[in-house]
Protein backbone atom coordinates (compact mmCIF):
# COMPACT_ATOMS: atom_id res chain seq x y z
CA UNK A 1 0.00 0.00 0.00
CA UNK A 2 1.37 3.35 -1.00
CA UNK A 3 0.66 6.05 1.53
CA UNK A 4 1.79 9.20 -0.24
CA UNK A 5 2.70 12.46 1.45
CA UNK A 6 -0.71 13.05 3.00
CA UNK A 7 -0.84 9.51 4.33
CA UNK A 8 2.56 9.84 5.94
CA UNK A 9 1.64 13.16 7.53
CA UNK A 10 -1.59 11.64 8.83
CA UNK A 11 0.34 8.73 10.36
CA UNK A 12 2.75 11.07 12.12
CA UNK A 13 -0.14 13.14 13.49
CA UNK A 14 -1.95 10.01 14.66
CA UNK A 15 1.19 8.74 16.38
CA UNK A 16 1.60 12.12 18.07
CA UNK A 17 -1.97 12.16 19.32
CA UNK A 18 -1.68 8.61 20.68
CA UNK A 19 1.55 9.68 22.36
CA UNK A 20 -0.19 12.52 24.17
CA UNK A 21 -2.84 10.13 25.43
CA UNK A 22 -0.12 7.76 26.66
CA UNK A 23 1.21 10.45 28.99
CA UNK A 24 -2.17 10.68 30.67
CA UNK A 25 -2.34 6.93 31.26
CA UNK A 26 1.03 6.67 33.00
CA UNK A 27 0.63 5.59 36.62
CA UNK A 28 3.28 5.92 39.27
CA UNK A 29 3.83 3.67 42.25
CA UNK A 30 2.30 5.55 45.15
CA UNK A 31 1.81 4.47 48.72
CA UNK A 32 -1.94 3.88 48.97
CA UNK A 33 -2.13 5.23 52.49
CA UNK A 34 -0.93 8.74 51.58
CA UNK A 35 -2.88 11.16 49.44
CA UNK A 36 -2.81 14.81 48.52
CA UNK A 37 -5.61 17.23 49.40
CA UNK A 38 -5.38 19.22 46.17
CA UNK A 39 -5.93 16.04 44.17
CA UNK A 40 -9.39 15.90 45.73
CA UNK A 41 -12.17 18.11 44.38
CA UNK A 42 -11.99 21.65 45.73
CA UNK A 43 -14.70 24.24 45.19
CA UNK A 44 -14.54 28.02 45.36
CA UNK A 45 -12.14 30.51 43.87
CA UNK A 46 -8.62 31.00 45.08
CA UNK A 47 -6.96 27.60 45.60
CA UNK A 48 -4.63 26.19 42.96
CA UNK A 49 -2.52 23.04 42.69
CA UNK A 50 0.97 23.70 41.48
CA UNK A 51 4.45 22.29 41.37
CA UNK A 52 6.82 25.21 41.49
CA UNK A 53 10.36 25.23 42.81
CA UNK A 54 12.17 28.20 44.24
CA UNK A 55 9.52 29.71 46.49
CA UNK A 56 11.64 31.57 49.00
CA UNK A 57 10.26 31.94 52.51
CA UNK A 58 12.51 33.35 55.20
CA UNK A 59 15.49 33.03 52.85
CA UNK A 60 14.94 29.31 52.26
CA UNK A 61 13.71 27.90 48.95
CA UNK A 62 10.79 25.47 48.96
CA UNK A 63 8.64 23.70 46.41
CA UNK A 64 5.10 25.04 46.37
CA UNK A 65 2.48 22.35 45.70
CA UNK A 66 -0.42 24.76 45.93
CA UNK A 67 -1.43 28.36 46.37
CA UNK A 68 -4.13 30.43 48.03
CA UNK A 69 -4.37 33.50 45.84
CA UNK A 70 -6.72 35.54 43.67
CA UNK A 71 -4.95 34.07 40.63
CA UNK A 72 -1.98 31.92 39.68
CA UNK A 73 0.34 34.72 38.64
CA UNK A 74 3.62 34.72 40.56
CA UNK A 75 2.09 36.59 43.46
CA UNK A 76 -1.52 37.40 42.87
CA UNK A 77 -2.11 38.10 46.55
CA UNK A 78 -5.13 37.93 48.82
CA UNK A 79 -7.58 40.77 48.53
CA UNK A 80 -8.39 42.69 51.71
CA UNK A 81 -12.00 43.11 50.60
CA UNK A 82 -12.75 39.50 49.77
CA UNK A 83 -11.33 36.60 51.76
CA UNK A 84 -10.56 33.43 49.85
CA UNK A 85 -13.13 30.78 50.70
CA UNK A 86 -12.63 27.23 49.45
CA UNK A 87 -13.99 23.81 50.37
CA UNK A 88 -12.53 20.45 49.47
CA UNK A 89 -14.27 17.08 49.31
CA UNK A 90 -12.51 14.43 51.38
CA UNK A 91 -14.69 11.66 49.99
CA UNK A 92 -16.42 11.35 46.64
CA UNK A 93 -20.16 10.97 46.32
CA UNK A 94 -21.41 7.68 47.83
CA UNK A 95 -17.96 6.89 49.17
CA UNK A 96 -16.85 6.71 52.77
CA UNK A 97 -13.96 8.96 53.84
CA UNK A 98 -10.66 7.09 53.65
CA UNK A 99 -8.19 9.42 55.37
CA UNK A 100 -7.63 10.06 59.08
CA UNK A 101 -5.16 12.96 59.18
CA UNK A 102 -4.49 16.02 57.08
CA UNK A 103 -1.07 17.60 57.56
CA UNK A 104 -0.53 20.95 55.92
CA UNK A 105 2.35 23.38 55.81
CA UNK A 106 1.72 26.89 54.50
CA UNK A 107 3.79 30.03 54.35
CA UNK A 108 3.92 33.46 52.90
CA UNK A 109 6.92 35.05 51.30
CA UNK A 110 7.92 38.22 53.10
CA UNK A 111 9.94 39.43 50.16
CA UNK A 112 7.44 39.01 47.37
CA UNK A 113 5.98 42.42 46.81
CA UNK A 114 7.72 44.49 49.43
CA UNK A 115 4.87 46.98 49.42
CA UNK A 116 2.48 44.28 50.62
CA UNK A 117 4.34 43.53 53.79
CA UNK A 118 4.92 47.19 54.55
CA UNK A 119 1.24 47.91 54.79
CA UNK A 120 -0.63 44.73 55.50
CA UNK A 121 0.08 43.09 58.80
CA UNK A 122 -0.86 39.46 58.57
CA UNK A 123 -2.89 36.72 56.96
CA UNK A 124 -5.44 34.74 58.90
CA UNK A 125 -6.08 31.12 57.99
CA UNK A 126 -9.29 29.64 59.37
CA UNK A 127 -9.98 25.94 58.97
CA UNK A 128 -13.32 24.14 59.11
CA UNK A 129 -14.00 20.41 59.15
CA UNK A 130 -17.48 19.41 58.04
CA UNK A 131 -18.43 23.05 58.52
CA UNK A 132 -17.16 23.21 62.12
CA UNK A 133 -14.49 25.79 62.92
CA UNK A 134 -11.43 23.91 64.17
CA UNK A 135 -8.59 26.41 63.93
CA UNK A 136 -8.02 30.06 63.24
CA UNK A 137 -4.54 31.45 63.35
CA UNK A 138 -2.62 34.43 62.08
CA UNK A 139 0.33 33.85 59.82
CA UNK A 140 3.08 36.44 59.66
CA UNK A 141 5.02 37.00 56.47
CA UNK A 142 8.14 34.90 56.22
CA UNK A 143 6.85 32.29 58.66
CA UNK A 144 5.77 28.71 58.06
CA UNK A 145 2.79 27.17 59.74
CA UNK A 146 2.43 23.43 59.96
CA UNK A 147 -0.65 21.79 61.38
CA UNK A 148 -2.26 18.37 61.55
CA UNK A 149 -6.01 17.91 61.61
CA UNK A 150 -7.93 14.86 62.68
CA UNK A 151 -10.25 14.23 59.73
CA UNK A 152 -11.30 10.71 60.66
CA UNK A 153 -14.85 10.21 59.34
CA UNK A 154 -15.03 13.77 57.99
CA UNK A 155 -16.31 14.52 54.50
CA UNK A 156 -14.98 18.01 53.90
CA UNK A 157 -12.36 20.54 54.90
CA UNK A 158 -12.74 24.24 54.19
CA UNK A 159 -10.35 27.18 54.41
CA UNK A 160 -10.78 30.88 54.67
CA UNK A 161 -7.77 33.11 54.03
CA UNK A 162 -8.11 36.75 55.10
CA UNK A 163 -5.78 39.68 54.60
CA UNK A 164 -5.65 41.57 57.91
CA UNK A 165 -5.18 45.29 58.44
CA UNK A 166 -4.00 46.55 55.11
CA UNK A 167 -3.48 50.23 55.93
CA UNK A 168 -3.21 51.63 52.47
CA UNK A 169 -2.79 48.72 50.11
CA UNK A 170 -5.57 46.36 49.30
CA UNK A 171 -3.72 43.04 48.98
CA UNK A 172 -1.71 40.68 51.16
CA UNK A 173 0.90 38.32 49.67
CA UNK A 174 -0.37 34.93 48.53
CA UNK A 175 -0.26 31.96 50.88
CA UNK A 176 1.81 29.12 49.45
CA UNK A 177 0.94 25.51 50.24
CA UNK A 178 4.10 23.47 50.79
CA UNK A 179 2.48 20.27 52.03
CA UNK A 180 -1.07 18.88 51.73
CA UNK A 181 -0.62 15.32 52.96
CA UNK A 182 -3.58 13.07 53.67
CA UNK A 183 -2.79 10.00 55.76
CA UNK A 184 -4.99 6.94 56.24
CA UNK B 1 14.16 46.37 -8.55
CA UNK B 2 17.61 45.53 -7.31
CA UNK B 3 19.21 42.29 -8.44
CA UNK B 4 19.29 40.92 -4.89
CA UNK B 5 15.54 41.61 -4.36
CA UNK B 6 14.72 40.06 -7.75
CA UNK B 7 16.54 36.87 -6.79
CA UNK B 8 14.77 36.77 -3.39
CA UNK B 9 11.24 37.23 -4.75
CA UNK B 10 11.73 34.87 -7.67
CA UNK B 11 12.98 32.17 -5.28
CA UNK B 12 9.92 32.66 -3.04
CA UNK B 13 7.56 32.51 -6.01
CA UNK B 14 9.22 29.41 -7.39
CA UNK B 15 9.08 27.69 -4.03
CA UNK B 16 5.39 28.36 -3.55
CA UNK B 17 4.62 27.15 -7.10
CA UNK B 18 6.44 23.86 -6.45
CA UNK B 19 4.63 23.45 -3.13
CA UNK B 20 1.24 24.00 -4.78
CA UNK B 21 1.94 21.52 -7.58
CA UNK B 22 3.40 18.87 -5.26
CA UNK B 23 0.74 19.05 -2.52
CA UNK B 24 -2.83 18.87 -3.76
CA UNK B 25 -4.82 16.98 -1.15
CA UNK B 26 -8.05 15.32 -2.17
CA UNK B 27 -11.07 16.66 -0.22
CA UNK B 28 -11.58 13.42 1.74
CA UNK B 29 -7.89 13.18 2.70
CA UNK B 30 -7.83 16.83 3.63
CA UNK B 31 -10.75 16.46 6.04
CA UNK B 32 -9.19 13.37 7.60
CA UNK B 33 -5.88 15.16 8.02
CA UNK B 34 -7.55 18.29 9.40
CA UNK B 35 -9.50 16.16 11.89
CA UNK B 36 -6.36 14.50 13.22
CA UNK B 37 -4.54 17.80 13.43
CA UNK B 38 -7.37 19.37 15.43
CA UNK B 39 -7.49 16.32 17.70
CA UNK B 40 -3.76 16.52 18.44
CA UNK B 41 -3.97 20.28 19.02
CA UNK B 42 -6.94 19.75 21.34
CA UNK B 43 -5.00 17.26 23.41
CA UNK B 44 -2.02 19.55 23.75
CA UNK B 45 -4.34 22.35 24.86
CA UNK B 46 -6.23 20.05 27.22
CA UNK B 47 -3.11 18.71 28.90
CA UNK B 48 -1.46 22.11 29.07
CA UNK B 49 -4.33 24.33 30.09
CA UNK B 50 -7.30 22.48 31.53
CA UNK B 51 -6.28 19.23 33.15
CA UNK B 52 -2.67 18.37 33.83
CA UNK B 53 -1.11 15.07 32.85
CA UNK B 54 -0.79 12.20 35.32
CA UNK B 55 2.99 12.62 35.11
CA UNK B 56 2.64 16.23 36.34
CA UNK B 57 0.50 15.15 39.30
CA UNK B 58 2.89 12.31 40.14
CA UNK B 59 5.83 14.67 40.02
CA UNK B 60 4.03 17.12 42.31
CA UNK B 61 3.06 14.30 44.69
CA UNK B 62 6.67 13.09 44.93
CA UNK B 63 7.89 16.65 45.58
CA UNK B 64 5.25 17.08 48.29
CA UNK B 65 6.23 13.82 50.04
CA UNK B 66 9.94 14.64 49.92
CA UNK B 67 9.29 18.08 51.40
CA UNK B 68 6.94 16.58 53.97
CA UNK B 69 9.74 14.35 55.25
CA UNK B 70 11.96 17.40 55.69
CA UNK B 71 9.21 19.13 57.64
CA UNK B 72 8.75 15.98 59.74
CA UNK B 73 12.34 16.34 60.88
CA UNK B 74 12.33 20.09 61.35
CA UNK B 75 8.99 20.48 63.00
CA UNK B 76 9.54 17.65 65.42
CA UNK B 77 11.45 20.00 67.65
CA UNK B 78 8.73 22.63 67.38
CA UNK B 79 6.00 20.10 68.06
CA UNK B 80 7.62 19.01 71.27
CA UNK B 81 7.58 22.61 72.35
CA UNK B 82 3.94 23.01 71.33
CA UNK B 83 2.45 19.98 72.98
CA UNK B 84 -0.43 21.98 74.38
CA UNK B 85 -1.60 22.78 70.89
CA UNK B 86 -4.04 20.04 70.01
CA UNK B 87 -3.16 20.24 66.33
CA UNK B 88 0.45 19.20 66.89
CA UNK B 89 -0.17 15.61 67.78
CA UNK B 90 2.87 13.92 66.29
CA UNK B 91 4.76 13.95 69.49
CA UNK B 92 2.06 14.11 72.08
CA UNK B 93 2.09 12.61 75.49
CA UNK B 94 -1.65 12.11 75.12
CA UNK B 95 -1.24 9.84 72.14
CA UNK B 96 2.20 8.59 73.14
CA UNK B 97 3.42 8.66 69.59
CA UNK B 98 6.68 9.84 68.16
CA UNK B 99 7.43 9.53 64.47
CA UNK B 100 11.01 8.88 63.51
CA UNK B 101 12.42 9.11 60.01
CA UNK B 102 14.11 5.82 59.28
CA UNK B 103 16.17 4.69 56.36
CA UNK B 104 17.19 1.15 55.42
CA UNK B 105 20.74 0.76 54.16
CA UNK B 106 21.90 -2.67 52.97
CA UNK B 107 19.22 -4.48 55.00
CA UNK B 108 20.48 -3.00 58.22
CA UNK B 109 18.21 -0.44 59.79
CA UNK B 110 19.64 2.89 60.72
CA UNK B 111 17.60 5.66 62.18
CA UNK B 112 18.30 9.11 60.91
CA UNK B 113 16.75 11.85 62.93
CA UNK B 114 17.68 15.09 64.57
CA UNK B 115 16.22 13.84 67.80
CA UNK B 116 17.93 11.28 70.00
CA UNK B 117 15.82 9.31 72.50
CA UNK B 118 17.40 11.32 75.30
CA UNK B 119 16.57 14.66 73.67
CA UNK B 120 13.06 13.53 72.82
CA UNK B 121 12.64 12.11 76.31
CA UNK B 122 13.77 15.33 77.97
CA UNK B 123 11.43 17.41 75.80
CA UNK B 124 8.49 15.09 76.43
CA UNK B 125 9.22 15.02 80.13
CA UNK B 126 9.36 18.83 80.22
CA UNK B 127 6.04 19.17 78.42
CA UNK B 128 4.44 16.50 80.58
CA UNK B 129 5.52 18.07 83.85
CA UNK B 130 4.33 21.46 82.69
CA UNK B 131 1.04 20.24 81.24
CA UNK B 132 0.01 17.43 83.58
CA UNK B 133 1.79 18.10 86.85
CA UNK B 134 1.50 21.90 86.86
CA UNK B 135 5.23 22.42 87.36
CA UNK B 136 6.59 25.92 87.01
CA UNK B 137 9.27 26.31 84.31
CA UNK B 138 11.91 26.62 87.00
CA UNK B 139 10.78 23.38 88.64
CA UNK B 140 10.77 21.66 85.23
CA UNK B 141 14.29 22.84 84.63
CA UNK B 142 15.49 21.57 87.97
CA UNK B 143 13.71 18.25 87.54
CA UNK B 144 14.98 17.31 84.12
CA UNK B 145 18.20 19.14 83.29
CA UNK B 146 21.21 16.87 83.79
CA UNK B 147 24.17 17.92 85.88
CA UNK B 148 27.39 18.46 83.95
CA UNK B 149 29.04 15.14 84.72
CA UNK B 150 26.21 13.15 83.11
CA UNK B 151 26.11 14.75 79.70
CA UNK B 152 27.90 11.99 77.81
CA UNK B 153 25.46 9.34 78.90
CA UNK B 154 23.00 9.17 76.02
CA UNK B 155 20.34 6.66 75.07
CA UNK B 156 20.60 5.60 71.44
CA UNK B 157 18.04 4.60 68.81
CA UNK B 158 20.53 2.17 67.30
CA UNK B 159 20.59 -0.25 70.22
CA UNK B 160 17.71 -2.73 70.65
CA UNK B 161 17.74 -1.87 74.34
CA UNK B 162 19.35 1.03 76.04
CA UNK B 163 18.80 2.52 79.41
CA UNK B 164 20.24 5.54 81.09
CA UNK B 165 19.66 7.67 84.11
CA UNK B 166 21.18 10.91 85.21
CA UNK B 167 21.24 13.14 88.21
CA UNK B 168 19.22 16.30 87.89
CA UNK B 169 19.52 19.57 89.74
CA UNK B 170 16.48 18.68 91.83
CA UNK B 171 17.26 15.06 92.67
CA UNK B 172 20.02 12.48 92.75
CA UNK B 173 17.73 9.94 91.17
CA UNK B 174 17.01 12.51 88.48
CA UNK B 175 15.66 11.17 85.23
CA UNK B 176 15.83 7.65 83.93
CA UNK B 177 15.04 6.64 80.38
CA UNK B 178 14.69 3.26 78.78
CA UNK B 179 14.35 2.68 75.10
CA UNK B 180 13.30 -0.73 73.81
CA UNK B 181 13.17 -1.61 70.14
CA UNK B 182 9.97 -3.67 69.74
CA UNK B 183 9.64 -4.17 66.00
CA UNK B 184 12.68 -3.26 63.92
CA UNK B 185 12.67 -1.95 60.35
CA UNK B 186 10.30 0.15 58.32
CA UNK B 187 6.89 0.55 59.85
CA UNK B 188 8.24 -0.85 63.12
CA UNK B 189 8.26 0.75 66.51
CA UNK B 190 9.97 1.04 69.86
CA UNK B 191 8.96 2.18 73.34
CA UNK B 192 10.49 4.98 75.37
CA UNK B 193 9.88 4.99 79.12
CA UNK B 194 10.74 8.04 81.17
CA UNK B 195 10.69 8.33 84.93
CA UNK B 196 11.36 11.69 86.58
CA UNK B 197 12.19 11.99 90.23
CA UNK B 198 11.54 15.50 91.51
CA UNK B 199 9.68 16.02 94.79
CA UNK B 200 8.13 12.64 94.03
CA UNK B 201 8.48 9.96 91.36
CA UNK B 202 6.60 10.76 88.18
CA UNK B 203 6.23 7.99 85.65
CA UNK B 204 5.47 9.40 82.23
CA UNK B 205 3.20 7.16 80.12
CA UNK B 206 5.18 5.08 77.63
CA UNK B 207 5.92 6.89 74.40
CA UNK B 208 5.49 4.68 71.35
CA UNK B 209 8.13 5.54 68.73
CA UNK B 210 6.81 4.77 65.26
CA UNK B 211 9.31 4.35 62.47
CA UNK B 212 8.41 5.86 59.16
CA UNK B 213 7.30 3.38 56.50
CA UNK B 214 9.00 5.39 53.79
CA UNK B 215 12.57 6.46 53.63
Amino acid sequence: MKLGKIGKLACVTLALSIGFEGVGLAQSRRPASIGSLLEMKCYGKGIFAMNRDGIVINRRPYTAVGLFSVDTSYDGGVSADTPIEVSCDLAGRNRSPMYNTLTMTVGSNERSGVWYSQYSKKLRLTTYIDGRLVDSSEIGFGALKRFSLDINGSRSVAFSVECLKPASYEYCPSLWILEDKLIQ
Amino acid sequence: MKRRDFLKYSAMGGGSLIATVAWQPQPAEAFFFLGLLLRAAGMVLKSGLQSRSQAWWDNRYDAMLAQSRLFDNEFRRVEVAELNNRFYNYIAVGRNNLDVAMSLASNRSTVSTFTSPAAAGVSIAAAYLRGNENFYPEQVQKAILPTLKNQDNIVSWNQPFSSSSYESIASQDGVSMTYRLRKPGRGGYGDLDIVVDADRTIRIPTVRVNFSEYS
